[in-house]
């Protein structure tokens, strides 16, 4: 399938947007769909992933005529969504609201560079893999859905950021705005979530001798 | 000199190319030296690039969606 053509720059997609354009609007759908679709599954279970999703763009619609561009347009439809599928997982009890993007979120490594180190490097040298060239593991249809998987098992904020930075190609500045993250922050959090999956495709790995 | 500890640390920092040119030199004169170290900045880079390439699965937003979203849009827009 081919990639959406890119996005007009945010003056001119909520100009668009606040004119009625439906052409503008299925635009950003196709962009951001699938990018909330799995911000909200960090979230909630798959039967929950479409309500928060849906409630999302209601809040993005409502929202449009007093949206402001001090952020990018996509930063904000992320918090939008981070906050709708926060509210929503509380309410269905599959998360406890002690864990915060805020920094009381400890533990994540995103409170300063040296806290926050349950993830600190194995005792041991990595092992090796069956398999290190990225493109023959990147092949493996098996092996992307075990990392989706994985993400799921990071804590909150690092796994938001993998997500965006990695898989979403999000600018680390985007990144800090939606997440309101400091810079050091934003890297602590991305290279602790890498290195989470990282041991965890260790252990795939390790074990299944796949691909 | 860097320690192995250290360079695990600023592995992410060096495959983003966000070093400064001193550090990054550092980090490749221990990386020529230690292979566990080599180890662990490759299977990043691979970590990295899988990640890079999960979301090439995605189904594209189906037409009933669309459909719906739209008329969401028709409703809500202001
Ligand atoms: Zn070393």
């Amino acid at each position: 399938m081919s990639p959406p053509p890119p996005l007009p720059d945010d003056a001119t997609l909520v100009a668009a947007l606040r004119a009625g354009d439906d052409a503008a609007f299925v635009r950003v759908v196709r962009a951001y769909d699938a990018t909330l679709r799995r911000l909200a599954r960090g979230y909630v279970g798959e039967a929950l992933v479409d309500e928060v999703v849906q409630d999302t763009w209601i809040g993005v619609l409502r929202g449009l005529a007093t949206f402001e561009a001090r952020a990018a347009f996509r930063t904000w439809v992320c918090r939008i969504l981070i906050n709708r599928a926060r509210t929503l997982a509380v309410r269905s009890a599959r998360m406890v609201p002690m864990s915060s993007l805020g920094p009381e979120g400890a533990g994540d490594g995103g409170d300063a560079a040296g806290e926050g180190d349950r993830d600190a490097p194995a005792a041991g040298p990595p092992a090796p893999w069956s398999e290190e060239d990225p493109a023959r593991l990147a092949a493996h249809q098996e092996l992307l859905a075990f990392v989706e998987q994985a993400l799921t098992e990071l804590p909150e904020r690092q796994r938001l950021v993998v997500t965006l930075r990695d898989l979403h190609d999000w600018s680390a500045e985007d990144v800090c705005n939606a997440l309101d993250l400091t810079e050091s922050n934003q890297r602590v959090l991305l290279h602790r979530g890498r290195l989470r999956v990282r041991a965890m495709l260790e252990q795939h790995l390790a074990a299944s001798r796949v691909p | 000199m860097l320690s192995c500890r250290d360079v695990h640390d600023l592995a992410s920092a060096h495959i983003d190319r966000e070093l400064p040119w001193r550090r990054r030199m550092a980090v490749r004169l221990h990386l020529a030296m230690c292979k566990h170290c080599r180890r662990l900045m490759r299977q990043l880079r691979a970590t990295v690039a899988v990640l890079g390439r999960v979301k090439d699965a995605d189904p594209p937003v189906s037409p009933e969606r669309e459909a719906a979203l739209v008329e969401l849009f028709k409703r809500e827009r202001p």
